[in-house]
């Protein structure tokens, strides 16, 4: 365990995870800078609504960027912080990479974050992540283009539908991770509610509701709307788990 | 002024170069992330033998596997061309990157499906990148005793209920930039996916493709009874 910490917290490890957040690094400004040279050229968007994009992406990325690093704080503890960084930064999420990092450690019969983790057990782990990484690069790579090309064939012959696509398809995901977060069940059997997950989720919901009529004159209250939201959603969960519990 | 109009310039220049910055990084990504472990194997020789990784990675395989191709599709809708590489790149899709989305495109009254719609999600997506990447580096610098500054209750709050009071708020934002119609038609793929035996963990990718299909399906109808009409 303490000679894998060692290593994986040596300066071979921070320079190959900043090779790797490099590339993220240089694809985001690649393609900040040719949107916004596109957006400038047709003024798509105005000098004001992009100083309000800027805003409202940095705001609404801190709310997550906490929550991920909780996550982190534990994956630092079992892999080093050059491996956590380069894997929860950059690809993954950080619970897939944990799950990964631990069938890979199990793979030789060892534990995260036990002394049976040896060097070989932690390369294990690294390459069941990297594997497992992979695969979304690997799609991604290969189905865009096709996937660009369906949506503009239909976005000739009927506008209406990628519109109607682009809305219902994140409502259902979005009810659906909501619907798993606060009930538990295996197919209409053993249902049990999480009253706590689901005060937060309708406390958040029902504060974006009025946050967003109340939003419709005054622009500044729509960059904050989803921070407000996750912070009543979160006061009230906490408080209905301290009443449950 | 400009000799090509906006969609000619998309179609010509925007979108074949947003393909070739995608497929150019993530190649160079696919290379450089497989860097670790072959140093781990080969430089240090601790490689653990082709068996115990391919048992693990038939492990994860089993979960993953299904995700790898459902979810370029069931996102490609909101987070277009860039926004799919940038965030199949750098990862957390449905605990960040879809949030500012919809918060920068409703901030901006942008119209789903429109150009200005897609260049603030592309604006949105770099931003959110850079930001989450800052807060990581800050984490592994600094460590874990930031964390213990944190009063208890908040800590606690903030790991338990942040990502179940996201999915509130921002299922309400989606709802919202959609007509009646279809928020309907994704509220029913939704459930319709929930109250299947569908395991949860392809629950989201499963409703997505579902919605896909549904809410062509409901607006074709739609469309080509509309069609004469509009023609006329």
């Amino acid at each position: 365990m303490e000679q894998v910490l060692q290593t994986a917290n040596g300066t071979v490890f921070w320079l190959l995870a900043s090779l790797i957040i490099a590339v993220v690094v240089i694809q985001s400004l690649l393609y900040l800078r040719m949107t916004l040279a596109f957006s400038n050229r047709y003024d798509i968007l105005s000098a004001e609504e992009k100083k309000v994009v800027y805003k409202t992406a940095a705001i609404n990325s801190i709310g997550p960027a906490v929550a991920i690093f909780f996550v982190a704080v534990s994956l630092i503890a079992m892999v080093g912080g050059p491996v956590t960084l380069m894997r929860v930064g950059v690809i993954g999420s950080a619970i897939f990479e944990f799950i990964a990092a631990d069938q890979g450690a199990k793979a030789v019969g060892a534990e995260l974050g036990k002394d049976s983790y040896t060097l070989q057990a932690f390369a294990a782990s690294v390459w069941v992540m990297t594997l497992g990484g992979m695969g979304w690069l690997v799609t991604t790579f290969f189905m865009t283009r096709s996937l660009d090309r369906a949506q503009d064939k239909l976005s000739i012959s009927n506008p209406q539908l990628i519109r109607a696509a682009g809305t219902a398809t994140p409502v259902a995901i979005f009810f659906i991770l909501g619907a798993n977060a606060a009930v538990d069940k295996s197919w209409l059997s053993n249902i049990s509610v999480a009253w706590d997950d689901l005060a937060a989720i309708v406390t958040s919901a029902l504060c974006m509701v009025l946050l967003h009529a109340a939003g419709k004159h005054r622009a500044w209250l729509r960059e904050w709307a989803v921070g407000l939201s996750l912070v009543a959603g979160l006061a009230t969960g906490y408080a209905a788990g301290q009443a449950l519990a | 002024m400009h000799n090509q109009t906006q969609d000619d310039f998309y179609k010509t220049q925007f979108s074949p170069r947003a393909h070739l910055i995608g497929r150019m990084t993530l190649l160079i990504a696919m290379v450089v992330c497989t860097f670790p472990a072959l140093y781990l194997s080969f430089v240090l020789g601790a490689f653990p033998g082709i068996g115990p990784i391919v048992t693990g990675f038939l492990a994860i395989l089993a979960f993953v596997g299904v995700m790898w191709v459902v979810e370029p599709i069931s996102y490609f809708p909101v987070l277009g061309v860039a926004g799919t590489y940038m965030s199949f790149l750098s990862g957390n899709i449905g605990n960040m990157r879809m949030p500012v989305v919809i918060s920068c495109q409703s901030a901006v009254n942008a119209e789903a499906g429109s150009r200005k719609a897609e260049v603030a999600a592309v604006i949105g997506i770099a931003i959110s990148v850079l930001v989450n990447l800052a807060f990581l580096i800050a984490l592994v610098l600094i460590g874990g005793s930031l964390i213990n500054v944190l009063p208890g209750p908040a800590a606690e709050a903030i790991k338990s209920y942040t990502l179940p009071a996201l999915y509130g708020a921002v299922l309400v934002l989606f709802a919202n930039s959609a007509t009646r119609r279809n928020a309907m038609t994704g509220i029913l793929a939704g459930l319709a996916i929930f109250l299947s035996p569908i395991p949860e963990l392809f629950g989201s990718a499963a409703a997505g493709i579902l919605a896909i299909v549904l809410s062509v399906a409901t607006n074709r109808g739609i469309c080509a009874a509309n069609g004469p009409k509009q023609a006329a």
